[in-house]
């Protein structure tokens, strides 16, 4: 479950996701720093600090790319410009594999303003990105005492940890929705929802779906699921009425609609499944010094509390406000040292015979 | 020494550069320009399609249900230009029967549709007609015979429907261009056969019809490659029921790095093939316009008898297509969220507060009005001087008018998204690198719009005529004289009418926006887009209404720098 500083033995994933729960809850560090941790190199001085904040404020801005629901980017950046005053945050929400085709197509532009700073769920592309050095490693207080073991490649800072979770419309799902085979109900045939695969997380799920329950993704399939380009088209598709229920979503897209009292519940699984985000400093950021600073917030206390909301995602941190409690879940991320691009592309194939969509 | 060893002089007679070959090398210049703009991009997405051996083309061929794509893109081009046609005829038939009270505003009634940019309309059209959810699925639930029915009775995520919209999307161009001849048009010959006992629907289709075959075979020929480009009914309504068209496979290799250019340079090109051949079947059967005049000026005669059905017809058009939609769109933009319910809601503004304090979405409305201003700065007089070389009475090299000709053509041949396709290709890397700013959203639209102003400008040239000019130069006035203060004064209306026309395209521009814009360089369509895909539907409807008003804004603003019936001039 976390990513590289286990050891990747075929039967660890359930091991790995009760150790990473007891950590999370007892808020103890995690075991085993991996080789490639370089916290001497996130650690800097009072006075370089202080350098590199007031070069943050000459920059006076830092544009950030990210994949997280709207409400989430949202109190990022209150939190962010409340805590930072002259530096004002731009948060571009772009949605699944577009946010790395942006950023990669900016790296081969000199000349464009573009992002400083990713939040993305696409982990294999940073973890490339790390090896290929397009990234940058965090320094500042939050950054020296982030956990090694939640740290990618030394640069990619992993963090709200993300259960994919269900959704059913109230209004029209009298029965509970308790488990994913109760989305195989007759009455539902035509009624769910799910998410094309607009990035490699969205695969993965489905992947994992596929492997955990043998046999379920061809039934699933054959209730003509109807997909959509993204979680939160989906969830206002269900809040709406126009499906029943939805097989793919997260917990800070349900709530913004749970605020609006939509006709909803939110379903997290027995068995759920999840993902990180990663945050990273480009390298070839045009404001360096404020993608420095906003790294290190987002790695801090008061950002992972901005970041997880109200029970919206955990953190990596201890005594995040907010924070999920991962203890009360049985909550297994996606082991990104397993992921080969082989492997999606076999699965996406066996995806589109199956849906017969992208 | 003799005369003819002497070196030829580089200015002066007998020069290479005289006085009277100096608008010569303009000219050559201007069709240069015109050429890097438009036929660059094309070529050097088209050369990416072909290297390796084809093997593009072999991806293409790979690619999941490709078959049926390319099926249903003929489809969508077919059925909906069809359906265009008709309906677009219809719509001109009937506007030349309104009784007098209601002529005028009948008369412009079916334009309106152009006032709201697909993209709304197509999202207006999901409010009103999803399955389970859309409004007037469920107000017709209620009606007796279909009370027991869980959904529709209509599913606007099918394929008919994206034709059916398509189609009512583009009619209001077939009524543009088949009003006009039908206004034009002499009514001597529908005068005899009503003296010879015809009736009004027999002689609406063995006189009327036929003259109007000219104006019916251009209109024909439009909508159909605009059909074919079609990206926005497909790409908003067949993504959940798995439809694709070409332009959409193209839209989505934007979406993954590497973007695949090579691919969607092969998915482009039978669109590009087939807008050639229908261009060129075009200029074909529109050769001989002359055998279609009736009278060269206004008819005398006015035998076509008023009926007030012709106006609910028109009326019922303008229901459906423009009402209804933005109705639904004002309703879900104060609505909480889009509820599944007829129980209005508590309303609220905050979508609108939330996209109007939303620093991206403003910037996007703002760069949408700076962009589409500035390329209409640039394409008015761009557009102009490559109407005026098309003029016959103008002394141009024959080639190069022809060159000139070929690159009016080419924007209104290519579509939109493959253009835009290109465009990111070409502006993504050396020589010019002006991907990620506003500078690759000007060029784009100037290349998009360069046929579309030209040929605006060249039908207000050709009724403006040649008199007045050189009556002026035979009054001493110099070239640049009569140009300034008798030719543009004479051409102002037709200016402000081209100029409000290509206000519209461009602030709705949608296709090729999406194509080359990057993150943070975004117009409103684009940005609409993203919420849409980011499922937030009432601020769509928001963004949607935004556009609406600002169009409506530009319209009556370039009106009004033309004087009050610049607008309807090309109508």
């Amino acid at each position: 479950m976390t990513p590289s500083e286990f050891p990747t033995a075929p039967d660890a994933s359930k091991r790995r996701s009760m150790m990473m729960a007891a950590g999370l809850v007892a808020g103890t560090a995690l075991p085993q720093a991996p080789a490639w941790a370089q916290s001497k190199a996130r650690t800097v001085s009072a006075a370089d600090w202080a350098k590199i904040k007031e070069a943050a404020r000459k920059e006076g801005k830092v544009i950030v790319y990210g994949t997280m629901g709207p409400a989430q980017h949202e109190r990022i950046v209150a939190a962010f410009n409340a805590a930072n005053p002259g530096i004002k945050m731009e948060l571009v929400r772009v949605v699944g594999a577009a946010l790395t085709a942006k950023v990669e197509q900016e790296r081969q532009q000199p000349n464009v303003v573009g992002a400083d700073l990713v939040l993305t769920a696409d982990i294999r592309w940073a973890g490339d990105a790390v090896k290929k050095g397009y990234l940058k490693t965090p320094v500042g207080p939050a950054a020296a005492a982030y956990p090694d073991a939640w740290l990618r490649g030394g640069q990619v800072a992993l963090m709200a940890h993300t259960p994919w979770v269900m959704h059913y419309n109230t209004n029209l799902v009298k029965t509970p929705i308790t488990s994913y085979q109760d989305l195989l109900r007759p009455e539902l045939a035509g009624k769910v929802g799910g998410v094309s695969l607009v990035a490699e997380v969205v695969t993965l799920f489905y992947k994992w779906l596929d492997e955990s329950n043998p046999g379920y993704l061809e039934k699933f399939a054959a209730q003509k699921v109807k997909m959509y380009p993204s979680t939160v088209a989906s969830a206002n598709s269900t809040a709406s009425g126009e499906i029943s229920a939805g097989v793919f979503s997260v917990i800070p897209v349900d709530n913004a609609l749970h605020a609006q009292k939509a006709p909803m519940k939110t379903v997290i699984p027995a068995q759920a499944y999840g993902f990180a985000y990663g945050s990273a400093v480009l390298g070839w950021a045009k404001n360096p010094n404020a993608a420095m600073v906003a790294q290190d917030f987002i790695m801090s206390v008061q950002g992972q509390s901005a970041v997880v909301g109200n029970a919206e995602a955990a953190s990596p941190l201890p005594n995040v406000p907010g924070a999920l409690d991962v203890s009360k879940i049985n909550l297994t991320l996606i082991d990104w040292d397993k992921v080969t691009a082989e492997g999606v592309k076999t699965f996406e194939a066996r995806w589109n015979s199956l849906f017969g969509a992208r | 020494m003799s005369a003819t060893a002497q070196p030829r002089a580089w200015w002066g007679p007998g020069g290479w550069v005289r006085r009277n070959a100096l608008p010569q090398w303009a000219w050559i210049m201007l069709a240069l320009v015109a050429g890097f703009l438009v036929l660059w991009p094309v070529l050097q997405l088209q050369v990416r399609a072909f290297v390796d051996e084809g093997s593009a083309f072999g991806r293409m061929m790979a690619l999941p249900r490709i078959g049926t794509t390319m099926q249903t893109t003929l489809v969508l081009a077919v059925l909906s230009s069809a359906l265009a046609v008709v309906l677009g005829t219809l719509l001109a038939w009937c506007a030349s029967m309104l009784p007098a009270p209601v002529r005028r505003i009948g008369e412009l009634a079916p334009l309106l549709p152009l006032v709201v940019p697909a993209v709304a309309a197509v999202t207006g059209w999901i409010f009103l007609l999803s399955p389970n959810v859309g409004y007037l699925n469920m107000v017709l639930r209620l009606l007796p015979g279909l009370e027991d029915m869980q959904e529709g009775p209509f599913n606007i995520y099918s394929v008919t429907w994206i034709i059916i919209i398509t189609g009512m999307l583009l009619s209001s161009f077939v009524y543009v261009f088949v009003f006009t001849g039908l206004k034009n048009m002499g009514q001597e010959l529908e005068a005899a056969a009503a003296a010879c006992g015809a009736s009004a629907a027999m002689r609406f289709f063995t006189i009327t019809l036929p003259l109007l075959r000219p104006s019916i075979i251009f209109a024909t020929g439009v909508v159909f490659l605009l059909g074919l480009g079609q990206f926005t009914a497909p790409l908003l309504l067949g993504r959940t029921a798995k439809i694709d068209v070409l332009t959409t496979e193209m839209f989505y290799l934007t979406e993954r790095f590497p973007v695949d250019f090579g691919l969607g340079a092969a998915l482009g090109f039978p669109i590009l093939v087939l807008g050639l051949v229908v261009v060129l079947l075009q200029k074909f059967a529109l050769g001989e316009q002359k055998r279609f005049v009736v009278v060269s000026a206004r008819s005398r005669y006015n035998i076509r008898q008023t009926r007030w059905w012709a106006a609910v017809v028109i009326g019922l058009y303008l229901l459906v297509t423009t009402v209804l939609p933005l109705m639904a769109l004002i309703y879900v933009s104060v609505s909480p969220f889009w509820s599944g319910t007829l129980v209005v809601p508590e309303l609220t503004l905050r979508h609108w507060k939330s996209v109007l304090n939303n620093v991206a979405l403003v910037n996007a409305v703002w760069t949408s009005v700076k962009v589409s201003v500035v390329g209409i700065a640039i394409l008015i007089p761009f557009g102009f001087f490559m109407a005026y070389a098309l003029l016959q009475s103008t002394r141009v090299f024959k080639p190069v008018r022809m060159a000139i000709d070929l690159f009016a053509t080419l924007p209104i041949a290519v579509p939109a998204s493959l253009m835009g396709f290109g465009l990111l290709f070409v502006y993504s890397q050396p020589p010019i690198q002006i991907y990620g700013t506003t500078a690759v959203l000007v060029v784009t639209y100037v290349t998009l719009m360069l046929g579309h102003s030209t040929r605006l400008q060249f039908t207000t040239l050709v009724a403006t005529g040649q008199e007045f000019l050189e009556a002026s130069k035979a009054c001493g006035a110099g070239p640049l004289r009569s140009f300034f203060q008798v030719m543009l004064p004479m051409c102002r209306k037709g200016i402000a009418a081209t100029a409000a026309l290509t206000f519209v395209l461009l602030f709705h521009e949608f296709s090729a926006s999406l194509m080359v814009r990057s993150a943070r360089t975004q117009v409103i369509g684009s940005v609409m887009y993203d919420v849409w895909a980011g499922g937030i539907y009432s601020e769509v409807a928001v963004l949607a209404l935004i556009m609406v008003v600002v169009t409506v804004l530009g319209v009556c603003i370039a009106a009004w720098m033309g004087g009050t019936d610049a607008a309807q001039q090309k109508g």
